[in-house]
């Protein structure tokens, strides 16, 4: 599957499995901090929770992070 | 005897403060940043009969973007006001904290790597080349547990021998993906992993989990609310008759001297009182403090905030909000200073505003008296009643603050989960110990201050008898108590007590004490059931609910958010809110009494 997701949009059979990032919008006002944790363009991550309304649980980097939603609105990616 | 001076940058949860208290000790003093509400750690040790001071710079992940630690940072880099920089790095976590040390690198070459961690990282299944690392960056790395006190030499001695370098090396500013790009290269030849399962990670799925990780929370916060109220009361309760005991002492030798009375009431009611009033604080404070830094350290914190993102989002905050607010119960000031830890501005201060409606352990003193002076059954549930009372109203306050005022709040957050951690005692105590140190001293200053003034208030006109009738304090309280007619209490001793209750809540009793010329419960009791109606007694335990944050607290938001603009209109909002609740509940009660 090859289409672009917004990340809070994955659904739960793709925990485990690799993602890419393909943008972050510019809207957001955290995007310096993101990049700064390693969210950026092809950069890879794995979703470790994602069950709305609570936040996602994400490993990026060797670190795990968790992002409120209406910020994973805002990444798109796609499967590999 | 020349002084080296070396500033260590990291990650936030590198292990960063922990090797500045490895390296400095005891030495540690915690200040403020100029002009910013960000703290300042600076410490010192000697090595070879060579002073080396240490400041500890606030824990940051990258030089480029806005956040206020991470301009102080890169204005102090800038400076070049050190001759090195410690760079801690995280191995178990070295892919995202080589991003910060590729950003130094383009700043400075005087620059040492600690690597920290190694245990743990071999246990994740890492396995670092770390002479090839320090190759392929060109900095040197001395790896070591930054709390291994006797590695630490190696250090210090690497740290002494260094010459510094004046070369500037070339400041090209890059992009986060070619940052990332280079180590990706760098690590691929220095680093081997195996996939290991990780603990910390199977923990997770417990204690984020929507219903059991809920439940496992309010056990943590029910045992530090069970700790701090168990432990601090018979503290409190100790220092209080510690400090009466001392101003007896101090009564009597200066009555054999001779003293005049207006001087024994100087030092008694004016300057020993006014330690006391910051005494009283020490207890809950250091244990909140204490269980702060223990939620911190084994990395609990950040499930905590995430844990509780969805109801806090509702009020126009994110998650991490909740921690201050859950402080404020035991005691406000602590939350206020906690609110340190959110990033944006209007949320601390969001934060800050309706903290003072967690009702605090200082208030619940006056709540068992009241409720047990007037009531003969069902106190506990009045008393819930009241707390409950505080968090609507706070909820309410927040979600209209937040609409109205401040409306760039936002329930946002990026937090990340450092790996669950032991926690290391000593170092929680110290870290708790300092804090306490630092807020009692700004704050002691304006409390004692404010005491002193009204002890002159409630001496003068010279000769009259101690905060009675006639003196200046008795003239306001009859002044002010019209304004509480409507609320159902008027009496002039009551208006006098809330006044002494702004410079902390504890003092509300200990006044009434005084006023009613009683030094035990039994008698304060009857005093208060002659003062108070049920419908009175009601409306004003809803008052000191609500009415102003203690002074310390007012100090505290002083602090965090860098102004008096806010905690002045603190104070007039949590009047006004005081006095209309207070008023509707009387008249609610009144009316339905009267109905029946």
């Amino acid at each position: 599957m090859c289409d672009i997701l917004k990340l809070s949009e994955v659904d739960n059979c793709s925990n485990g499995s690799s993602l890419f990032i393909t943008s972050i919008s510019d809207e957001l006002d955290s995007k310096a901090k993101l990049e700064s944790l390693g969210f950026y363009k092809s950069s890879k991550l794995n979703i470790i929770k994602n069950e709305p309304p609570s936040p996602m649980i994400i490993r990026i980097k060797g670190s795990i992070i968790s992002i409120s939603r209406d910020i994973a609105h805002k990444i798109f990616v796609k499967n590999e | 005897m020349n002084k080296i001076n070396v500033a260590i940058v990291g990650n936030p949860n590198s292990g960063k403060s922990t090797l500045f208290s490895t390296l400095t000790g005891f030495h540690q003093e915690v200040g403020n940043w100029p002009g910013k509400t960000i703290e300042k750690k600076e410490g010192c040790t000697c090595f070879r009969n060579q002073k080396i001071n240490f400041v500890d710079l606030p824990g940051i992940y990258s030089l480029n973007t806005d956040t206020q630690e991470e301009k102080i940072a890169k204005k102090f880099i800038e400076s070049k006001k050190y001759d090195v920089i410690l760079n801690i790095v995280d191995a178990s976590n070295i892919e995202r904290n080589l991003f910060l040390t590729m950003q130094l690198a383009m700043y400075t070459n005087n620059m040492i790597i600690v690597l920290n961690l190694n245990k743990y990282a071999k246990k994740i299944g890492y396995d670092i080349d770390i002479d090839k690392l320090s190759n392929k960056l060109g900095i040197p790395i001395v790896p070591m547990e930054a709390i291994d006190d006797i590695k630490k030499n190696i250090l210090l001695l690497k740290i002494f021998n260094h010459k510094k370098k004046l070369i500037k090396p070339k400041k090209n500013k890059l992009k986060a993906e070619e940052i990332f790009n280079q180590i990706e290269n760098i690590l691929k030849s220095c680093i081997k992993k195996k996939d290991k399962n990780i603990f910390s990670n199977k923990l997770d799925k417990y204690l984020t989990d929507n219903y059991f990780g809920m439940f496992i929370f309010f056990v943590v916060m029910f045992f530090i609310f069970f700790l701090t109220f168990y432990l601090s009361e018979p503290i409190v309760k100790l220092l209080e008759k510690s400090i009466f005991i001392l101003s007896n002492i101090i009564g009597s030798i200066l009555i054999k001297i001779s003293a005049p009375d207006f001087f024994i009431s100087l030092i008694n009611n004016g300057i020993i009182s006014g330690i006391g009033s910051v005494l009283v604080f020490f207890p809950s404070i250091f244990i909140l403090f204490f269980s702060l830094s223990l939620l911190e350290d084994t990395g609990y914190l950040a499930r905590i905030a995430f844990i509780m993102n969805n109801i806090m989002s509702k009020l126009g905050l994110s998650g991490k909000a909740f921690i201050p607010l859950l402080l404020g119960f035991g005691c406000n000031v602590p939350a206020i200073l906690s609110t340190r830890t959110l990033s944006k501005k209007e949320n601390r201060i969001l934060t800050m505003l309706i903290t003072p409606f967690m009702s605090c352990n200082a208030r619940l003193p006056v709540f068992i008296l009241i409720a047990g002076a007037l009531f003969d059954k069902g106190q506990p549930i009045i008393i819930f009643s009241l707390y409950f009372l505080g968090i609507l109203i706070a909820m309410i306050s927040s979600k209209l603050i937040s609409k109205i005022l401040l409306k760039n709040s936002s329930s946002s957050f990026i937090i990340e989960f450092p790996p669950y951690r032991i926690p290391r005692i000593k170092y929680v105590l110290y870290s708790a110990w300092l804090k306490s140190k630092d807020f009692l001293k700004s704050a002691g200053t304006i409390i004692i201050s404010m005491v002193l003034l009204i002890w002159f208030f409630a001496s003068m006109p010279y000769g009259v008898e101690y905060a009675s009738e006639n003196s200046l304090i008795g003239i306001l309280g009859k002044f002010i108590s019209p304004i509480f007619r409507p609320l159902g209490f008027s009496n002039w001793k009551i208006a006098v007590a809330l006044i002494f209750g702004f410079i902390a809540k504890e003092v509300i009793i200990g006044t009434l004490g005084t006023l009613f010329k009683t030094t035990n419960v039994g008698g304060l009791k009857s005093s208060m059931s002659e003062v108070f109606t049920q419908p009175s007694a009601i409306s004003f335990m809803v008052f000191v609910l609500l009415y102003v944050p203690c002074l310390a607290t007012l100090s505290a938001m002083k602090k965090e958010s860098g102004s008096w603009k806010w905690p002045i209109f603190s104070v007039l909002f949590s009047l006004a809110i005081g006095w209309i609740f207070s008023f509707l509940i009387y008249n609610i009660i009144n009316l339905v009494i009267l109905w029946n």
